[in-house]
């Protein structure tokens, strides 16, 4: 039987009151030029648009179904069937909440949702939990009451998370994506979609719809896709354009970075990428000999994120597609362990110059050369607001030897400095570690000396949340207590994003 | 300084950085100059607004948001809540509604934001049966209606 569950809104004009709410007329002593003023706003065009509409413009406290029913319903897939009323509460059973205007209440109903919102980064497995727990918000919303359920259903902004994704058992509370496509109608969307069939799939219908240019986001994962020209599998993304795609995020393409650059043609607003390979990956024949001065220009590029296992391809990502508009950069080894982790990645691989580089993010590098190599570099740099540095799995005594490292060069003051001068980055605020445990020793007693050592405002960040809730009560006190624990979420903090 | 005259005729004279956390009010003083004139809210009781005005006296020197900020793009936006905002919030569902309302009307977005999140934030987790005790909603599906909803979620229905 039929799945769709649209429910409809009577149009009526009657506009419900309530005498003690009627707008006040302004005293006598106000009916100024600012009172004139005032009153022309409220019936007039305004400048500045209130940020809800329909409360502007309705009589307070305009009873939230009567402001629903000033609003024409949009035609849905049951036009045709019965019409159905929300019933009208009696006054002595109705909630404060009833004061609400439709738009506020998708306001909360958003913000409920981004709680769990859509994260481009996250691999299947922390997705999963977060999308079913989006679709169960929006299913527990729909079955509040008939008010609620229309809003719900009627609000293309609740519905632009769209996933789809071979895993279905792990996914079984996820509402269809197909179902999400026709509710968002033409708000954005924002796509994760694993397994080539699934690629297909959704292909067919975005093709149906005409509605590639409403693709805001886009993620592929997990699709084994290979788009070197002697094989067969081509993915569709390659070859439409999407116009209005900022994010995009591959997992495990066996691809060269000559075709990648090209690809990401089809990409002209794209702002944000983040590309995965790991130990698993194909890297057969990655180095393009012969397109090694290739480059792609997409000016609007602010944010590279790199998860990988070879300094080779990182190299040519740097090579090819940074430039000087590059903002936030993560580059990330996907093992500690691994071949990747014995050559030495730095900055200066990439010839190019990173004077607005706001955000670095490194994970996974214990080397010490490593460390000096990458942030020598960065020395220059005037605009750099954020330095984290994560290992995970690590011990203490791994993680002191590069902290120390990265601790000493970026608060030494210039030679020459009087005490209390400038670091040598001015605009850093934020420096980050995620390391285990940051507890006692070594580099607790690093941490922080280094932090009263310090003449400009500074956030340690270090805590591990396991540690955090090990640990008793006395010691988490002590630490906090020089400790500025702006959060411990494993790695992908807000201020990254 | 800026004279505020709410709906039940309380005047309020506040400091004009202050009372420009309102975007309603800034633009009715940039649109007027100078003036001693109390500029009336009748949209406002006093109760509320000595609390957006305690609100806003906190936020003064926040920095103002971007103003080409893309409005659709939420990957920033949280539940979280600073622990002053968690407290200042803490008052009873009447007062907070009427908050969210005040916030609308006098254009203050990251009042309205906590507002809205405060509200978010009750929901979360609950059923649909205990947010209607929560907010004293009534629930106006018939059994057929809700037993109709119910067979078309039992897919996905927890088990």
């Amino acid at each position: 039987m039929t799945t769709t569950v649209d429910v409809h809104v009577a149009t009526t004009t009657t506009v419900f009151t309530k005498a003690s709410y009627t707008p006040r007329q302004v005293s006598a002593p106000t009916q100024g030029m600012i009172g004139l003023l005032h009153q022309q706003r409220d019936r007039d065009q305004p400048r500045q648009q209130p940020l809800m509409q329909s409360y502007k413009h309705i009589p307070r406290p305009g009873h939230v179904r009567q402001i629903v029913a000033n609003w024409p319903p949009r035609p849905t897939r049951r036009a045709s069937a019965a019409v159905v009323v929300p019933a009208q509460p009696s006054q002595s059973t109705q909630g404060p909440i009833y004061k609400l205007p439709r738009e506020i209440l998708e306001a909360i109903f958003d913000h409920y949702m981004v709680a769990w919102e859509w994260k481009i980064h996250a691999d299947i497995h922390t997705v999963s939990p977060m999308f079913n727990e989006l679709a169960r918000t929006l299913r527990n919303i729909s079955r509040v009451c008939k008010l609620w359920r229309y809003i719900c259903h009627d609000s293309p902004r609740l519905w632009r998370n769209i996933l789809h994704c071979s895993l279905e058992v792990e996914l079984r509370h996820t509402h269809s994506y197909k179902m999400s496509m026709d509710r968002c109608r033409n708000v954005p969307m924002d796509m994760w979609i694993s397994g080539y069939s699934e690629l297909v799939e959704v292909y067919e219908l975005l093709r149906e719809k005409d509605a590639f240019n409403r693709v805001r986001s886009l993620h592929v994962g997990h699709a084994q896709i290979a788009t070197r020209p002697d094989k067969d599998i081509v993915p569709w993304f390659i070859h439409c354009k999407l116009e209005n795609v900022k994010r995009f995020s591959l997992d495990y393409a066996d691809i060269s970075m000559c075709e990648f650059a090209e690809y990401l043609r089809q990409f002209p607003k794209l702002e944000y990428l983040r590309l995965l390979h790991d130990r698993f990956s194909d890297y057969i024949d990655l180095t393009d000999a012969d397109a090694q001065e290739t480059r792609v220009a997409i000016p609007n590029v602010k944010c590279i994120e790199l998860i990988q296992e070879k300094r080779d391809w990182i190299s040519q990502v740097m090579h090819r597609l940074v430039t000087t508009n590059l903002t936030c950069m993560s580059i990330t080894l996907s093992s500690r362990k691994g071949p990747g982790n014995t050559a030495s990645i730095t900055l200066a691989d990439a010839p190019w110059m990173c004077i607005s580089l706001r955000r670095i993010a490194l994970g996974n590098h214990l080397d010490y050369a490593d460390i000096i190599g990458i942030i020598q570099p960065l020395l220059a740099l005037s605009h750099l607001h954020l330095f984290r540095s994560a290992v995970w799995g690590a011990q203490e005594e791994e993680t002191k030897q590069p902290c120390d490292a990265l601790l000493a060069m970026l608060h030494a003051r210039p030679p020459g400095a009087v005490d209390g001068g400038t670091t040598l980055i001015p605009a850093l605020r934020v420096l980050s570690f995620y390391a285990y445990p940051l507890s006692t020793g070594a580099l607790h007693d690093l941490v922080s000396n280094r932090k009263q050592s310090h003449s400009v405002p500074l956030k340690l960040v270090g805590l591990d949340p396991d540690w955090v809730k090990a640990t008793n009560e006395e010691d988490l006190a002590r630490i906090t207590g020089l400790v500025d624990v702006y959060r411990t979420t494993a790695y992908h903090l807000l201020e990254w994003q | 300084m800026v004279t505020l005259t709410t709906s039940d005729n309380e005047t309020f004279t506040v400091d004009k950085k202050v009372a420009e956390k309102s975007v309603l009010i800034k633009n009715m003083l940039e649109d007027v100059g100078e003036s001693d004139q109390a500029i009336p809210l009748p949209n406002v009781t006093a109760s509320v607004l000595k609390k957006v005005l305690e609100w806003c006296e906190h936020h003064k020197d926040d920095p103002a948001p971007p103003e080409n900020e893309d409005k659709d793009d939420t990957r920033k936006r949280t539940t979280d809540i600073s622990e002053w905002d968690q407290k200042f919030i803490a008052v009873d569902q009447e007062m907070l509604f009427e908050i969210i309302l005040a916030a609308n009307y006098l254009d203050i977005k990251a009042l309205l934001d906590v507002g809205c999140k405060t509200v978010a934030n009750m929901i979360k987790g609950k059923s649909p049966e205990e947010i209607r005790k929560l907010f004293n909603i009534v629930n106006d599906f018939t059994p057929e209606e809700e037993a109709q909803i119910k067979k078309e979620n039992e897919w996905a229905e927890d088990r």
